[in-house]
């Protein structure tokens, strides 16, 4: 077997050509994979990067052709993709630091069952399908990021990093990793962002980096501070540092003495303790990646081309999961943001003059409320032996990568339709649906 | 800017510069966008007719208002109900939805195009998926009203300040001599609405999301003693009254506007389906 792409990249007038490659390379186990990417100057606005960029266009095609390859194969798509699974990076046959998919695919199986249940709802002009897809990504994050813990004689916490929260709750996890270190309630931790004047270096809030760059610091500072409480208690209170930890805003010893923090930091007067934590390299050697499967249940009109996505089962494989509420909510916005680019948002160009025309919230269109479909959110919350001392990666990407092609491939199954370009606008979803009646009445076999 | 208050038709005035207010929500977009001039605001709310009473619509009337009055008919109820959002609903009136403009982009974006008083429409040569498949060989604009489809099938007719029209006269495709799409006189006031009572009628719609898109096509169809009335949003210039179902065979489509022919096909067929 082998797989051949050829990805040619609008980079407009100056611009950033993204890895639309990465997918073929490095999704499935092929030993021939030959691709071939490159940048097209074009009279636009520049190229730039947007939530997995490369992956998420890149995923769209290969994840299409492999269910279109599954058809030609009179083969299920899940068994096709688990029989191609990749035991170790393809490119330079590193081993991974953590890998679940195939776990992923197996709680997968129950939302593809569904399909013949779901394809029986067809009515009328409505026909009814579930497609899926996979997703790679990277997500690892790295050095250097650093954080401080600052402990007052009052026992509570301030967490302080220049890292920025960009609105995915980063702070909460943040100061989540804190507390849990230091053995104290949440509401005793705080958390001081985005000053590299004040607080120590930090990592950008990008690239599914943000957790996993900067969790391992505070965890570290966290341990760094609990370090230095431990060892005033054991001076104190005349014990072994061993046999002391910190559990629910107490000092506790092995033998069942227990005080409070605030007890042990009092004996500072107007001092503070102050724990700093660097966050080591990836492990040497392994490649560091994220992983899923996310599948559609789609209704389409086929005489009007109305798409509705209905459903979206999305199973993720991004290592310890630090908030899991934070976390379900960075899925769903990655699914809603994906059911926009594949089903109503379009940047339209004159050709002309170059400008943009959609300009505004009414012409380019953001999916509402209306269109969010039913998610269903499963991680699977593997911390990741090899990563850090967390063992989180990143979620901020991976959710977004496969929504396109599930949906896309949903539509197939319903349909018979073979969708080739993004968005899914009523005029390519027409396209698709004459093409395939032309192709039934020449008696070409469908793609499903 | 002045902003005044007339209690009276009299006081309204109008002239130069000055600018009819009612929900605003097509007006203050225009005016933040440089697309209308003026320099005096005037808040018609306390002069024109606003509420339903029998076939009578005050033009004031909220769109909110109708979608949810069973005395209205069906296809005006589900028109609102498709158009906008709730919050746009609760403020736009019937009759400021009747004269909004195009959403071209290269109109609003300010091309020197057909509409605006130049020689070409760039639609035509250039993106125009949201364009019109009918009356659009001077400009493909396409009007985005919902309410004004389902009114034109409903065989509206309108009470403005000075005279009485059937809603059709209302408007008209820009010509050489004259670039507008409606043949209010300056300052003339839309007062209410005649909605005839059909024996059945329905409103369909397709847009590019669920919710708050204008349409790519919308079909109302009205049924009366004497037959079935056909109107079309989304596909001209101006709402587009279909004589018959064949009638959208003498569609003149531009390349990117081809698949609306076919959008509004089972539209059509549907419509009449449900109207019986």
């Amino acid at each position: 077997m082998a797989l051949e792409g050829e990805f040619v990249n609008a980079v407009g007038w100056r611009g950033w050509s993204g890895p639309t490659y990465g997918p073929m390379e490095m999704l499935y186990a092929c030993e021939n994979v030959r691709t071939l990417t490159y940048g097209a100057k074009l009279n636009l606005p520049p190229n730039a990067a947007f939530r997995a960029p490369g992956f998420v266009e890149g995923t769209f095609g290969l994840e299409c052709l492999l269910d279109e390859l599954a058809a030609r194969l009179e083969l299920d798509p899940l068994e096709l993709r688990a029989r191609n699974h990749a035991d170790a990076d393809l490119v330079d046959g590193r081993p991974y630091s953590s890998k679940n998919l195939l776990e992923c695919y197996r709680r997968a199986e129950p939302h593809w069952a569904r399909r013949g249940e779901v394809r029986a709802r067809s009515q009328g002009p409505w026909r009814h399908g579930v497609g899926l897809a996979s997703q790679i990504w990277y997500g690892g994050g790295g050095p250097p990021s650093y954080a401080w813990v600052r402990i007052g004689s009052d026992g509570r916490a301030m967490v302080i990093t220049a890292m920025q929260d960009i609105g995915t709750g980063s702070r909460t996890a943040m100061a989540q990793i804190a507390a849990e270190e230091l053995g104290l309630p949440l509401d005793r931790v705080r958390v001081s962002l985005g000053d590299s004047a004040r607080g120590p270096y930090a990592s950008i809030s990008a690239g599914s980096s943000t957790t996993p760059s900067m969790g391992p610091a505070v965890r570290a500072a966290a341990a760094d501070a609990a370090r230095q409480i431990v060892e005033i208690a054991a001076q104190r209170y005349h014990l072994e540092e061993r046999v002391l930890s910190l559990r629910d805003g107490q000092v506790v010893s092995a033998d069942g003495g227990s005080w409070p923090l605030e007890e042990v930091t009092g004996l500072l007067d107007d001092g503070q303790i102050l724990g700093k934590g660097a966050r080591g390299p990836n492990p040497t050697g392994m490649q560091v990646l994220t992983f899923g499967i996310q599948v559609a249940d789609v209704a389409v009109d086929i005489e009007t081309g109305e798409v509705r996505v209905e459903r979206i089962a999305a199973i993720h494989d991004v290592g310890r999961v630090i908030n899991p509420l934070g976390a379900q909510s960075q899925v769903e916005g990655g699914i809603i943001q994906g059911i926009g680019h594949t089903l109503s948002e379009e940047r339209l160009v004159d050709p002309a003059s170059g400008r943009v025309l959609t300009q505004t919230l009414d012409a380019y269109k953001l999916p509402t409320i209306a269109d969010v479909p039913e998610i269903v959110v499963d991680l699977l919350d593997i911390p990741d032996e090899h990563l850090t001392n967390l063992g989180s990666k990143g979620l901020g990407e991976p959710p977004i990568v496969p929504t396109a092609a599930a949906i896309v491939n949903a539509i197939r199954d319903a349909t018979g339709a073979d969708v080739r370009s993004l968005p899914v606008s009523r005029e390519e979803m027409l396209r698709a649906l004459a093409e395939a009646r032309e192709r039934e009445k020449r008696g070409a076999p469908a793609a499903v | 800017m002045e902003l005044r208050q007339p209690s009276s038709l009299e006081e309204v005035g109008g002239g130069n510069g000055s600018l009819l207010l009612a929900g605003g929500t097509e007006l203050v977009p225009l005016l933040r966008d440089g697309l209308v001039q003026g320099d005096t605001l005037v808040d018609i709310r306390g002069v024109v007719p606003r509420g339903i009473q029998g076939t009578t619509i005050g033009a004031g009337t909220m769109l909110a208002e109708l979608e949810v009055d069973p005395e209205v008919p069906d296809a005006l109820r589900e028109a609102c109900r498709l158009a906008a959002s709730p919050q746009l609903r609760s403020m736009g009136t019937i009759g400021g939805n009747l004269l909004q403009a195009t959403r071209c982009w290269y109109w609003r974006l300010q091309y020197p195009c057909f509409l605006h008083g130049g020689d070409v429409c760039h639609a035509r040569q250039g993106v125009h998926r949201e364009h019109a498949i009918f009356g659009n060989e001077r400009c493909a604009s396409a009007h985005p009203s919902d309410p004004a489809a389902a009114l034109l099938a409903l065989g509206t007719r309108l009470r403005t300040d000075r005279r009485e029209l059937a809603l059709g006269e209302l408007y008209r495709l820009p010509t050489e001599d004259d670039r507008s799409t409606t043949t209010l006189e300056p300052g003339e006031l839309i007062l209410e609405l005649e909605v005839s009572r059909p024996e059945a009628s329905t409103y369909l719609k397709a847009m590019d999301r669920a919710r708050w898109a204008f349409p790519l096509v919308g079909v109302a169809a009205a049924r009366f003693a004497d037959g079935v009335r056909l109107a079309l949003a989304g596909v001209a210039p101006i709402p587009w009254a279909l004589d018959s179902p064949a009638a959208l065979e003498a569609a003149t489509p531009l390349p990117g506007t081809a698949y609306k022919v076919e959008l509004a096909r089972p539209l059509i067929r549907r419509a009449l389906e449900a109207v019986g």
